[in-house]
């Protein structure tokens, strides 16, 4: 594994978390990289979605240090916390919008919440953002009348609108046919470059891991397993590694090379 | 067997018990009967810690005013038509049943006082809870454990609002203010419906009946017709948020959580009132 180039978001040290007997990450140490796209991978079970419910502080650990640009937020208050989830958007596995507000309410929630901006400015944001993601003219839908592909975007626009550090999608293409999973992947990309935050994004999909990532980390029974440039992770003779490749029948096809 | 003693000397674990073994008899009779008590307890401690939790974010700003007034109006103004149908026929139905009892005694013309008394002190408040609990309760843990199943309050956490704060706070609230509201409007009604059948039914003499009821019931009974109501208003939303808060696996997990926020609360209710009554008579 070769040293890091891009500097360090996020750095994960010697986290472990279990539930009652169910000790699902044995001690994961990680880097995310600031401005770059971050895939971990891992099989059903891995604990990825316990992995992320840490790093955005939803949980606590039960032991090890979560280190935002330096600082540790696993001994913060909850007030505190309040304060650092702003600092990430995050795209749920199910959009999770608010089925009781239509399309401009859940993209306006964070706004109406966090600043005091007149309600012009904030129509306007929102109608900016959803153009951008191509969702233009939907604000008065519901989300349910919506497919799929669309609350994605929706959530994707919700998690931008605060303009947070650090962009996070659980699972973006679980239960997505194949082209509208390459669709989510250009979006992840697409917003990438427009966003110019940090990405990490959580999945089990080998397409998506090779066509989004700029590094890539294989998360196995609560550890990293291997991680380091997408190059890297489809050139490893780590057994598990060529397993997990081999089982997902893909070649990679790398977008973002060294 | 050679697998499983394998494993636990992986695990390094070489002197603990087997861990598979079946349990005596004896031990899983106990387990089973002991898992009882266990549950409830953990369900008193779970509830516990919801109160206080959202007790420590009622008195934290942001107050969300509109939130609140929603909720009241889904408590209170929603339950208005369930409220009043079931205040009419208690007060109708307990005059018929006084009217014929007292009649034995000549004392028909009491009735008016007596549905008043157990309608301020009891009937009252616990009615209107048990209509609260199954309108408002029930609606809402359905909601709040359809948003838990489908990460709607994760995402509330993740956008930097708590969502103790935004969800369970105004919703507790409206139980507490709007319970009572609702339990004066009982008596009110069911004071109607019983003066409906005892004067104008039954022939009751309306002097009469009116002059009982000012004498029998005052400030006192309408003091704790309030508290009672508040007190429950207050403990059965905040189980059905607890409820629906905690709810897991789905849509059977919220249709669970449902019921028991349903049954937990009318349960809790009733014994409440035991001690409630018991501590202000």
């Amino acid at each position: 594994m070769t040293e890091p180039q891009d500097p360090i978001h996020i750095r994960v040290e010697d986290v472990h978390k279990s539930y009652g007997e169910n000790h699902v990450l044995r001690g994961v140490d990680l880097l995310i990289h600031r401005g770059k796209t971050n895939v971990v991978i891992g099989g059903s079970g891995a604990g990825k979605t316990v992995l992320l419910r840490q790093l955005i502080a939803l949980e606590r650990p039960d032991r090890g240090r979560i280190l935002l640009d330096g600082q540790d937020v696993v001994s913060l208050g909850e007030v505190q916390l309040n304060r650092i989830r702003r600092r990430f958007g995050m795209v749920f596995q199910a959009s999770a919008l608010f089925d009781s507000m239509t399309v401009f309410e859940n993209v306006a929630f964070p706004l109406r919440e966090h600043t005091r901006l007149p309600g012009r400015e904030i129509r306007k944001r929102v109608a900016a953002k959803l153009e951008v993601l191509g969702l233009g003219g939907t604000e008065n839908r519901m989300p349910g009348e919506m497919s799929g592909g669309m609350r994605k975007r929706a959530a994707v626009a919700r998690a931008l609108i605060l303009e947070p550090e650090i962009l996070i999608y659980d699972e973006p293409t679980a239960g997505l046919d194949p082209i509208a999973s390459r669709n989510v992947d250009r979006l992840i990309n697409d917003t990438a470059e427009h966003f110019r935050g940090t990405s990490v994004v959580i999945s089990h999909d080998m397409n998506t891991t090779f066509g989004v990532g700029h590094y890539v980390a294989l998360l196995h029974e609560g550890r990293i397993r291997a991680s380091g440039r997408p190059a890297e992770i489809a050139a490893s003779t780590d057994p598990v590694v060529r397993r997990f490749l081999a089982a997902s029948g893909v070649t990679p096809v790398i977008t973002h090379a060294g | 067997m050679d697998g499983s003693d394998e494993r636990r000397a992986a695990d390094g674990g070489a002197e603990e018990p087997p861990a598979r073994e079946r349990p005596e008899l004896a031990t899983r009779i106990l387990r089973a009967v002991l898992a009882y008590p266990a549950a409830l307890f953990a369900g008193i401690g779970d509830l516990t810690l919801m109160a206080l939790r959202m007790l420590g974010w009622m008195v934290r700003p942001p107050y969300r005013l509109r939130l609140l007034l929603q909720s009241m109006a889904f408590i209170g103004v929603g339950s208005l038509f369930i409220i009043t149908l079931t205040a009419l026929t208690s007060g109708m139905v307990l005059a018929l049943q006084g009217v014929y009892s007292m009649r034995v005694f000549n004392a028909e013309g009491a009735v008016g006082g007596a549905v008043a008394m157990s309608l301020t002190r009891e009937i009252s408040p616990v009615f209107t809870a048990l209509m609260v609990t199954a309108r408002a309760s029930s609606a809402i843990a359905t909601e709040l454990g359809t948003m838990r199943v489908t990460d709607q309050i994760d995402a509330l956490a993740t956008m930097g609002v708590n969502p103790i704060q935004y969800l369970v706070v105004p919703r507790v609230l409206a139980g507490a203010m709007m319970t009572p509201v609702l339990c004066l409007l009982f008596t009110f009604i069911g004071m109607v419906g019983c003066y409906f059948v005892a004067v104008i039914g039954l022939g009751v003499d309306p002097g009469q009946f009116m002059d009982k009821v000012g004498r029998w019931i005052g400030p006192a009974d309408f003091r704790q017709s309030v508290i009672k109501a508040t007190v429950f208003g207050a403990m059965t939303i905040l189980i059905a948020c607890q409820q629906g808060y905690s709810a897991k696996g789905g849509a059977a997990g919220v249709g669970q959580a449902t019921t028991r926020a349903v049954v937990i609360g009318s349960v809790l209710v009733m014994i409440t009132d035991y001690f409630l009554t018991a501590a202000m008579l």
